[in-house]
């Protein structure tokens, strides 16, 4: 098998309904544009809800979208409701980012055929100064303005705070399954009751009183939404005949019935699933995932199939349907924004498989279906994400390999033993942790339960670099960092340590009081309306899930390029303090110069134990780490009275945090791509094999940490037949029981990856996964293509 | 040389086409056979020998300079390396700017080769997998193999020889005892191929693989080679001695198709390479089903 291959269909889907459907998308992709539909009502509705709490100013503005937004079924949907006006266009969403020089940026050329530039002009007037991330800074004394430009992305790029503002935090998931079991009516009667039983007596009881009329507000907009798809289906039903005037009238009555009332059918299960994450989606720019959708759609599922209404392959039609929907949301943000998550990545995350409340195997049917269809379709979304749990059918990870080895990225597979206990450990109870599900790239987190998160992402690769030299950025030339004294008189690798430490410190506890701060800001601004409507304890305390009406509050801090910092840190160990190979001064200066005439002393360099390779000097550097980072970050307050929680993943804000630091001690030179944040070895670092691997992710104590990223890549020689799968399944297994929480692989070879880098247009749909989703390869950025290509390509055995 | 030191050439860890389950292949240097594909030609000579890739070097000549036994020396644009020189000492590796230059097979102790193979006991055990000893030839250095056998066996580890079946009669018998699997090349069934092809005759062989087959589990490995062995009839002549004088079924017959990927090491020596084409997904699909079966 050749990872040229992985674009057929399986034999038995050629002409596949959802293949028709993808392709056609595929085909719209290509000249799609920027449509205001979205953008103008929104404009609109803000001219003339001014001066209104900002719950009801929301609420009014989706109200007006999703009345207004343009609507249309395609030839062969089952399922119906779009992300934007046409299909595969960009929505726009200034509310949160503008990006001031998109005018003289040549907007026009990728504006809808009906707006103008002037369109453009008016949005911009309008939100250029009140957006979430200009008026966040605006609120900032002059000094603090500073010191955010010189610090974050616009500088050294300690961390991030600027882009973190571009869209509504994400890693969430609502309740799908009331939203399916109750109906938006009965979740309507739920919020006028509590309305009815709030007086307004002070600010508190006033700012309840709002959300409540604000989501009340939502709900009857979503159902009125779901009215217009079922007169448009009625109309096209009129003018179609035999199977498709069918289909056209079932989609009629599905739309009359749902998502007002509770779910009849799997059909009506999932179409109320769908029209609340696109409801989600044209409120804000969310980051959303559907959670565990073969756990809560199967008793639909099965009831239709007991009863003779549904058969398999019809359910299978449905679910290639629905995958194409979700791949046709597109992602347009500013140029910094898409500089950091390439390829446009979406964070619907479906979960299969995993345990019911009492601990049993919740596989069924369904799990085997979402991925069935994956492969029928071969759209990059929803990505897929297994529940591993030692109950769990050994046949069903197979079949997930199997999957994988097509080339498609995913899924991705999550330790059940890992990720339950973390969660126990913030207080969620037993029977709710084993009904997690898997949120954003990987997060496990209680649907329905939990606050969308804030981010800070911070570059421990750059703290390094400050650490050497004495908290002043090179790059930079400004002293940035506290004075952890000079580099040349260290005298051990620990004073080293510690200053390192102090760096990190410092910036953790600085940036995370800045995404604090936006976190209640967000919440102030841009409340998430339809989304507390469907997270527990919102309607209750009035409170939205943005601040604190969820039960469980989360705000994560992420460390960008640890991996490059253990290995850097192995390095000075080994030949600057041990044997002394290498002068402090000598090595200060051939970093300055990016090791230009000093490739002997680089080669010590990149000789010196690294981490990945099952080498426990490098290693239990990491341990090390990472046991005082957790530690680190979980004494530092967030808002609403919780912790900071330490959750190591990263994107691919490796690329842009790589391209502002220096060569580091490790052997990296200056601009490349940082390692993937987590637990992956560095690019190339590792020679040694998975199992190698494995065994250095394994020394890294990772049930404290909040998911963690393993990244592998096989050569399709090491997954011909089902016997290598069920050997790589034992590597998961294998990694899971030293306590690891997430493995990923890619199965394409770097021949493949650089001739797509020549020809992209040879190869529009090959899929690499890029920390946590899988995106077209052909459309990332130059840096994470070329660090793609060097990771460490495993052709075990081959 | 001592049984408790041999010579390493490469310790492969999670191999997953070397036996049962995920394993770590020990490669043993120095092998009796010089068969003319060979595509591991590092490992034929017991001794450790410099690879020297000359893509990569630069004649900057600084090996020339550690050089103590005068073996490295800079000729007309090309550097010249005098292997009968050559002690192998691998001062010129650390001092090659340019990663020309590699050491093939180092001396290690059972202790070490153990160390190395333990780390991945856990995958051993979640996957039936194990240890495999490869070369080379294991048997060539039947002392060492055979104390690395019974310490891991002692440790609990399946076990598989995987050997080209030239050695004396009592070298495998003093092995088998901590033997669970025997991989047995079988390349030619007429001995005058087999031993233009390879130097030696395959009697030896062939006894050796009915000895085996009555004391251990095996299954018979034909590397093809085209033009050599790669017809229906030679792959037929395997099949019906695995059948009828090793009591083996079809399925414990694994044909390898031929690949060019050792090529390279070839040159790395100063040796010329014999190659040949690649065999056609037709042609080897043909193979198969001499055995039965298709290929997917």
């Amino acid at each position: 098998m050749s990872a040229n291959k992985v674009i057929p269909f399986a034999g038995h889907a050629q002409g596949s309904r959802g293949k028709r459907l993808w392709e056609r998308a595929l085909g719209n992709r290509e000249h799609a544009r920027l449509s205001l539909a979205r953008a103008l009502m929104l404009l609109e509705s803000y001219k003339e809800t001014e001066g209104l709490p900002a719950p009801l100013r929301r609420a009014r503005a989706l109200e007006k979208i999703v009345s207004g937004i343009p609507i249309f079924i395609d030839t062969d949907e089952l399922l119906v409701g779009a992300f934007s006006a046409k299909p595969m266009y960009f929505e726009w969403y200034p509310e949160y980012a503008v990006d001031q020089d998109m005018l003289s940026q040549g907007i026009e050329g990728i504006l809808a055929e009906n707006y103008t530039k002037e369109d453009v002009a008016r949005i911009i007037d309008y939100f250029g100064h009140s957006c979430l991330q200009s008026s966040f800074f605006t609120l900032m004394d002059d000094a603090r303005k500073e010191r955010v430009r010189e610090v974050c992305e616009d500088g050294a790029w300690v961390y991030r705070s600027k882009t973190t503002l571009d869209i509504d935090r994400g890693y969430h998931s609502v309740d799908h399954e009331k939203a399916i079991r109750k109906g938006f009516l009965g979740v309507l009667a739920e919020v006028e009751e509590e309305l009815q039983r709030t007086a307004a007596c002070d600010d508190d009881s006033y700012r309840k009183i709002n959300l409540l009329k604000g989501m009340a507000i939502v709900l009857k907009a979503g159902i009125r939404y779901a009215g217009r798809y079922a007169a448009l289906a009625r109309e096209l039903a009129g003018k179609a005949s035999g199977t498709r005037r069918a289909e056209l009238e079932t989609i009629a009555e599905t739309c009359d019935r749902v998502p007002a009332h509770p779910a009849r059918n799997f059909r009506e299960a999932i179409q109320t699933s769908l029209f609340l994450h696109i409801l989600i989606h044209l409120e804000s720019r969310a980051q959303e995932s559907p959670g565990r959708m073969d756990y809560f759609l199967y008793p639909y599922y099965k009831k239709d199939i007991e009863e003779g209404r549904l058969t398999p392959e019809e359910a299978l039609e449905i679910l290639e349907c629905y995958r194409v929907k979700l791949s046709t949301l597109r992602l347009l943000s500013s140029i910094k924004y898409s500089e950091i998550v390439s390829g446009e990545a979406q964070y619907h995350n479906v979960t299969l498989g995993g345990q019911t409340p009492d601990g049993q195997d919740a596989t069924n049917e369904l799990s085997y279906l979402f991925l069935k269809a994956a492969e029928r379709t071969r759209t990059p979304h929803p990505t897929l994400s297994i529940r591993c749990h030692d109950k769990m059918p050994r046949d069903f990870a197979i079949r997930g390999l199997e999957l994988v080895r097509g080339g498609l990225g995913f899924p991705a597979f999550f330790n059940d033993d890992a990720n339950i206990p973390w969660l126990l450990s913030i207080g969620v109870p037993l029977q709710e942790a084993r009904i997690h599900c898997i949120s954003g790239c990987v997060h496990s987190l209680v649907a329905g339960k939990t606050s969308p998160f804030d981010v800070l992402f911070i570059s421990i690769a750059k703290c390094l670099e400050l650490a050497i030299h004495n908290g002043f950025d090179p790059r930079t030339k400004k002293q940035l960092g506290p004075k952890t004294g000079q580099f040349a008189r260290m005298k051990s690798y620990g004073d080293l340590f510690e200053a390192f430490k102090t760096q990190i410190e410092h910036f953790s506890r600085e940036g995370g009081e800045i995404i604090g701060e936006q976190k209640i800001f967000r919440s102030q601004v841009l409340p998430a309306m339809i989304s507390s409507a469907f997270t527990e304890g919102c309607i209750k305390t009035g409170k939205n899930c943005l601040a604190d009406g969820a039960v469980y509050n989360i705000l994560i801090q992420a460390p960008v390029g640890m991996i490059d910092a253990v290995d850097s840190l192995a390095a000075l160990k080994r030949c600057v303090f041990e044997t002394g190979s290498i002068g402090r001064m000598e090595l200060k200066e051939a970093l300055a110069s990016n090791f230009k005439d000093a490739a002997p002393l680089r080669r010590q360099l990149l000789k010196a134990p690294k981490y990945g390779n099952d080498d426990d000097f490098a290693d239990g550097i990491a341990a090390e780490l990472y046991g005082w980072w957790w530690k680190m970050v979980s004494s530092i307050d967030g808002p609403y009275g919780t912790k900071q929680i330490p959750a190591p993943y990263s994107i691919s804000v490796h690329g842009a945090a790589g391209k502002r630091t220096g060569a580091l001690p490790s052997g990296r030179l200056a601009g490349e791509p940082l390692a993937d944040g987590s637990v992956s070895p560095s690019q190339g670092a590792d020679f040694k094999g998975p199992t190698a691997v494995i065994n250095s992710a394994g020394k890294i104590d990772q049930i404290p940490l909040y998911g963690t990223l393993l990244n592998m890549k096989f050569h399709p020689s090491a997954m011909k037949t089902d016997e290598d799968l069920k050997k790589i399944f034992t590597l998961i297994k294998t990694y899971f029981d030293y306590g690891g929480k997430h493995a990923q692989f890619n199965v394409v070879d770097s021949k493949t990856l650089k001739e797509a880098q020549k020809h992209p247009e040879r190869h529009r749909n090959l899929m690499v996964r890029v920390a946590g989703y899988s995106a077209y390869f052909t459309e990332l950025s130059a840096n994470v293509q070329d660090e793609i290509i060097k990771r460490t390509e495993f052709a075990s055995g081959s | 040389m001592k049984a408790n030191t041999g010579v390493v050439f490469n310790i492969q860890r999670c191999s997953i086409h070397d036996g049962p389950g995920i394993r770590t292949t020990v490669f043993l240097k120095g092998c009796p056979l010089r068969c003319f594909w060979c595509q591991n030609p590092e490992s034929q000579s017991g001794k450790p020998e410099i690879l020297l890739d000359k893509r990569k070097c630069d004649l900057c000549s600084a090996c020339c300079g550690v050089c103590k036994s005068g073996a490295s020396r800079l000729g007309e644009g090309i550097l010249i390396l005098k292997r009968e020189a050559c002690t192998a000492c691998g001062q010129c590796i650390a001092v090659c700017p340019n990663e020309a230059r590699g050491l093939s097979g180092r001396c290690m102790t059972v202790d070490e080769v153990l160390h190395e193979v333990l780390k991945d006991v856990k995958f051993y055990e979640n996957s039936g997998g194990g240890v495999t000893l490869s070369g080379g030839e294991p048997l060539a250095q039947p002392g060492f193999s055979r104390a690395i056998l019974q310490r891991c066996k002692a440790a609990g580890l399946h076990t598989t020889l995987d050997t080209c079946g030239f050695a004396p009669r009592t070298a495998i018998e003093s092995l088998l005892t901590c033997v669970d699997l025997v991989f047995f090349d079988i390349k030619h069934m007429d001995a005058a191929k087999h031993l233009e092809a390879t130097g030696q005759d395959n009697r030896l062989i062939l006894e050796n693989a009915r000895r085996i087959s009555k004391l251990k589990p095996m299954r018979i490995r034909v590397p093809l080679i085209p033009g050599f062995n790669d017809s229906v009839e030679a792959v037929a002549g395997i099949a019906d001695f695995a059948r009828n004088e090793l009591g083996l079924d079809l399925a414990d017959i694994d044909l390898l198709p031929y690949n060019r990927m050792g090529e390279i090491k070839y040159d790395f020596l100063d040796k010329t390479p014999s190659p040949r084409q690649t065999q056609a997904d037709d042609h080897l699909r043909a193979l198969e089903s001499v055995l039965g079966r298709q290929l997917g």
